[in-house]
């Protein structure tokens, strides 16, 4: 299976999670997500972090949307 | 003695709640939202009842079997809907259990749902280094982009990446998806 079917399929599964279930007490708090950005806590720490955010439709959204703030620059 | 019938309704009953969060998985697979989710559920209740007609069938019914009557009865749903929306005189073909099994459309969503299921279930088991960056990988990251967030280097993260599909494939294969699985 090539990888852009992988992807369709993973990208569709986690639409269907977000549309079955808002359940969202086990998700990271913010704070967690911006210390992954800044690669700070222990690579254990940061993996299981990062694998639920990408497992977790609601997470990947705001991690995505945090990274993006966090790499921004401002205008000169 | 109890008549046949009267074990309909409990069985029913069984086999809803235990297929109910299914059922809905499905419709909203499908596009299905709102009260129409529910009217899926009630769709396959009627189904079950009228092609089962007993509750000792019922209540052996494949979870296979199930999931063909929900996708069928999704999809029916779906069509009625567009039907009333576009030419109601249109109306022509009736929801009903003789298209059980018969849609090729449904077959097809069978086995694409199928499929996500498999594939979130493969990456679920891979090693925990590895899956967090097939994860990042499947979700649009790219190579370098997971190597900065990981502040690995960029051969660590190729190998792990590269080894994380492999074995990806590799699980994929075991449960029976091929290369070749819908296109």
């Amino acid at each position: 299976m090539s990888d852009e079917r992988l992807r369709l399929s993973y990208d569709r599964l986690l639409g269907v999670r977000a549309a079955m279930s808002s359940n969202r007490e086990g998700c990271p708090d913010v704070e967690a997500m911006i210390t992954l950005i800044r690669r700070e806590g222990s690579e254990d720490a940061r993996l299981d972090l990062l694998d639920h955010i990408m497992a977790c439709p609601f997470c990947q959204a705001e991690f995505a949307l945090l990274k993006t703030a966090g790499t921004a620059q401002p205008p000169e | 003695m109890s008549r046949p019938s009267d074990k309909i309704s409990p069985a029913l009953e069984t086999m809803v709640a235990k297929f109910a969060e299914r059922v809905r998985y499905i419709g909203v697979q499908h596009g299905l939202a709102g009260s129409d989710v529910e009217d899926l559920v009630q769709e396959v209740r009627l189904r079950l009842w009228k092609a089962l007609e007993s509750g000792e069938k019922i209540l052996a019914a494949p979870a296979s079997y199930i999931h063909r009557t929900a996708v069928s009865a999704a999809l029916d749903l779906l069509r009625r809907r567009r039907a009333r929306r576009e030419t109601p005189a249109r109306l022509s073909r009736p929801s009903g259990l003789a298209l059980l099994g018969e849609s090729a459309s449904a077959d097809r969503l069978l086995e694409e749902l199928e499929l996500q299921e498999q594939v979130g279930r493969a990456v679920d088991s891979l090693i925990p280094a590895r899956r967090s960056v097939v994860r990042m990988y499947l979700t649009g990251y790219t190579r370098e982009e997971i190597a900065d967030l990981l502040g690995w280097s960029e051969p660590k993260t190729r190998n792990l990446l590269y080894r994380g599909l492999a074995d990806l494939r590799e699980k994929l294969t075991a449960m029976g998806i091929g290369p070749e699985a819908l296109g």
